[in-house]
């Protein structure tokens, strides 16, 4: 990112002020004290704008980073170690949430059956079909800005676990990313399909351009992938993500390219969403039964982990998207800031 | 723009066939088809709207379900039956709401917090929208909405 994001409460605040320093303190124990402070504030994470946003720019140190900011801040060992504690709140909150996950025979196609299962149990919002048959232009708009915090670096959290994997699992995320990726075709990669569809509608497609407009409950989506991605541990918990990602694209998508359709944009502004139709019919069938399946095939011990990745998706999925229908339906905006410079 | 190596086709149950490695495909006119990517899942529930490619179709059309497919087959053992597996007569059903099944209702109490949401199985008005279209620009996307 180009910029570092504006502060949204005490911890991110002290954390900003520290990156724009050059020093590299190696005590950075303020930081700690304050986020005891924002711990005992009692919020939900999930919900907590200045938790959800410290921790994407620590993740996100990891990725693009910011141009403004020094490089070596990736790797300093107080900032590593304020992830580690926010970290160990945020997903002792998804453990919670989550609860039982289902235990399927360890082999790769009842994994892959036992998720298909989940996404068909899940009861949510359906903010594909209101797109589809509802949405207004400004609607449509900020459902771009909420996909566009994790679609414009879409595939690369999920690109972590690749050195982590082998065999068939680790075959099949090749497989599935490469073809997120392209098939090594430029300008063919899932996000950059994405910058052109947000370009078709008027707005900023560099990555991180609305991270004052994306609310906690967002960032916390995207914030998971990274929790998973850039863990070894939580290797299973990538590929069950993703499974579930790939599971619940391709009949939304369709019902998103028939929302923009609908709106007055065709190609290019669709081609985002028609490719994710026919792409993800192929990655379904490969995530479930190869990756997710093959992973705990080779090694049962995979099983709570992939399936406590799959719940996951499903639980802030339904949160994220609760959070846009009810906004739309009250008639007001979804995003922190009503979005300025788009007409 | 296939792969390369040994040509397999998966059969995966009540879905596509996958096919990965060398192929080419045809049309009726002998023409390429152009697969865009090196695996393709290919229609087999006759409902896609992308044929000969999957869409995901056969989800809603509940292709090959339920039961058959699993019995005694290699690597087809079906999930758990204590977890979350007796929903399947339940999710595709329309106007569905609100269930007189008792257990169901806990069910789905218990479930909608956390266990929630694939848009694609929505339940509402015309939730089956296999008619719809709505993938690509030939397909009905456009005036679908005129009977709305």
């Amino acid at each position: 990112m180009r910029v570092l994001p504006t502060e949204r409460g005490p911890l991110s605040s002290a954390l900003l002020a520290t990156l724009i320093r050059t020093d590299l303190p190696p005590d950075l124990g303020h930081l700690g004290e304050t986020l005891q402070e924002a711990f005992g504030a009692d919020a939900d994470i999930l919900f907590n704008e200045d938790l959800q946003l410290t921790l994407f720019v620590l993740y996100e140190l990891h990725y693009s980073g910011f141009d403004s900011i020094r490089e070596d801040w990736e790797w300093h060992p107080p900032l590593l170690a304020l992830r580690k504690r926010i970290e160990e709140r945020f997903e002792q909150r998804l453990k919670d949430a989550v609860g039982e996950v289902p235990h399927p025979a360890p082999n790769a196609q009842a994994v892959a059956d036992a998720l298909f299962e989940m996404t068909r149990a899940a009861t949510g919002p359906s903010v594909s079909s209101f797109v589809a048959r509802q949405a207004t232009l400004e609607q449509a708009r900020e459902f771009l800005i909420h996909k566009s915090i994790y679609q414009l670096k879409e595939a690369d959290p999920h690109t972590w676990a690749i050195p982590r994997l082998t065999g068939r699992a680790k075959s099949a995320l090749v497989e599935i990313q490469a073809d997120e990726y392209g098939g090594g075709v430029p300008g063919r990669t899932h996000a950059e399909l994405f910058a052109r569809t947000m370009e078709g509608l008027g707005l900023e497609h560099d990555f991180g351009s609305y991270i004052e407009a994306i609310p906690a409950i967002t960032l916390a989506s995207v914030n998971a992938i990274s929790l998973f991605g850039l863990h070894r541990r939580h290797r299973g918990a990538t590929c069950g993500h993703l499974a579930i990602y790939e599971m619940t694209s391709s009949l939304p998508n369709a019902k998103y390219a028939r929302g923009f359709r609908r709106l007055g944009f065709d190609s290019p502004v669709t081609d985002y969403f028609d490719e994710h139709v026919e792409a993800d019919a192929v990655h379904e069938q490969i995530a479930g039964r190869d990756l997710a399946g093959g992973l705990i095939e080779a090694d049962p011990r995979m099983m709570q982990d992939v399936f406590f990745g799959a719940a996951t998706v499903i639980l802030l999925d339904t949160l994220a998207g609760t959070w846009q229908m009810n906004a739309w339906q009250s008639g007001t905006s979804s995003l922190r800031a009503q979005l300025q410079g788009a007409s | 723009m296939s792969g390369s190596g040994p040509t397999s086709i998966t059969v995966c149950p009540r879905g596509p066939l996958i096919v990965r490695g060398s192929f080419d495909i045809l049309d009726g006119d002998n023409q390429p088809v152009d697969p865009r990517r090196g695996t393709v899942a290919l229609c087999r529930c006759g409902g896609s709207k992308i044929k000969p490619f999957c869409d995901g179709t056969h989800k809603l059309l509940r292709f090959d379900e339920p039961q058959q497919q699993n019995a005694g087959r290699d690597g087809g053992t079906p999930p758990n039956p204590s977890q979350h597996n007796n929903k399947e007569q339940d999710t595709m059903n329309e106007n569905q709401e609100p269930t007189n099944d008792v257990s169901d209702e806990a069910k789905d109490r218990d479930t909608r917090k956390d266990h929630v949401s694939d848009p694609a199985l929505s339940t509402d008005t015309g939730h089956d929208w296999t008619d719809e279209g709505g993938a690509t620009a030939s397909g009905p996307a456009l005036d679908a909405d005129a009977s709305e």
